[in-house]
């Protein structure tokens, strides 16, 4: 798992309730690499967050982590 | 100079506690360290005072730094090892130091905000445009720690500072507009803003009972009022030019619409003056 991979991996697991369920893979790319979260239904309402917050907020930490490679990072939830 | 409670005989570790005074901030930090016997990264430190500040210009202040130390509790031991371990994974290397600061109001005591200061080489990328990024390292940071907002203590991020000079430039602008709308006798819409800098706005005007401020509007375009709360009072206007102390002028780029966006509006300066 790419760096990106590690980032977002140790954020959801720290934020959802089912940790096992936690599955995070990364298809690299020539200029994007694209991050892909799944977790348990259950725990998609805390992932998502109100009108997207929680996930905005990820996706913004992530996207700071690739720009230090000047890599475009886009993540996605299965 | 330091009164501590050190030792085994302490009746609880949240009661040892170390004051110090000396030149700097960090020379006083140092000898309440060695007085509790831990290191920087197990303490939570309240600067008192400042302490000896030479700007360009003026006489060097004699004041002396103090400041209070004290070790981490499980919180912000908690918080401040989830926020090192995720900027290791991000590869930033970077010092987080937690800081404790008094509480904004009376009603918040023994809530006092978590500060965690990140310090650091080259970390605009934590901050982002306007800080963005540094909201949204703030809110996932929260989300890890099990975000309970109604109870507990708040968890506050700043990266270089960046929030502690933007709160003090929100400040200074509401002292500012309040002292023209009691002037003018006119109410003042401000740019939007986040809600932690409208927070800002509603507690720097709390106690001036000559206006009164409300937020109006939908995120992400909400934005104070300032309601004068007597009739004009006339006086000295206030220097024109440095009005707003703020830069303004559009993102390039930007198309604006953005939540987490526009917080200081994209309009030439002029349109900011009067009443809407």
């Amino acid at each position: 798992m790419t760096e990106y991979g590690e980032v977002t991996d140790f954020i959801v697991r720290n934020i959802v309730d089912d940790k096992e369920s936690v599955e995070v893979r990364v298809r690299p790319g020539g200029r994007q690499t694209v991050v892909a979260i799944k977790v348990a239904s259950t725990d998609m309402g805390k992932l998502i967050g109100k009108g997207g917050r929680n996930i905005d907020a990820i996706r913004a930490v992530v996207r700071a982590a690739g720009l230090r490679h000047r890599q475009r990072v886009q993540v996605d939830v299965d | 100079m330091s009164e501590t409670s050190a030792g085994a005989a302490a009746p609880s570790s949240a009661e040892k506690v170390a004051e110090a005074s000396a030149d700097t901030v960090d020379e006083a930090v140092a000898q309440a360290l060695a007085e509790l016997g831990i290191e920087r990264d197990q303490a939570e430190i309240e600067v008192l005072s400042e302490g000896a500040r030479a700007f360009p210009g003026e006489r060097m202040s004699t004041a002396t730094a103090r400041v209070r130390v004290r070790p981490l509790d499980e919180y912000a031991a908690r918080a401040r090892a989830l926020l090192e371990e995720l900027l290791t994974r991000m590869e930033i290397p970077a010092r987080v130091t937690v800081r404790r600061v008094a509480a904004t109001r009376p009603a918040d005591a023994g809530r006092e905000p978590v500060v965690l200061d990140v310090s650091g080489d080259d970390l605009g990328l934590l901050i982002g445009w306007r800080g963005e990024n540094l909201r949204a390292l703030q809110t996932v940071l929260n989300l890890m720690m099990g975000d309970n907002q109604t109870e507990g203590r708040r968890l506050v991020l700043d990266v270089e500072r960046y929030r502690a000079r933007r709160e003090e430039q929100v400040r200074e602008l509401a002292l500012r507009l309040a002292h023209r709308v009691k002037r003018t006798g006119q109410r003042y819409s401000l740019d939007p803003m986040h809600a932690y800098e409208r927070r800002v706005i509603h507690i720097t005007l709390e106690s001036d009972e000559g206006v009164r401020t409300e937020s109006v509007g939908q995120e992400p375009g909400r934005r104070v009022t300032i309601h004068p709360t007597g009739p004009a009072q006339g006086g000295p206007e206030e220097v024109a030019g440095t009005f707003h102390g703020i830069p303004r002028g559009p993102r390039p780029g930007y198309r604006g619409g953005r939540p987490g966006g526009g917080e200081r509006g994209g309009r030439p300066p002029r349109s900011g003056y009067g009443p809407r």
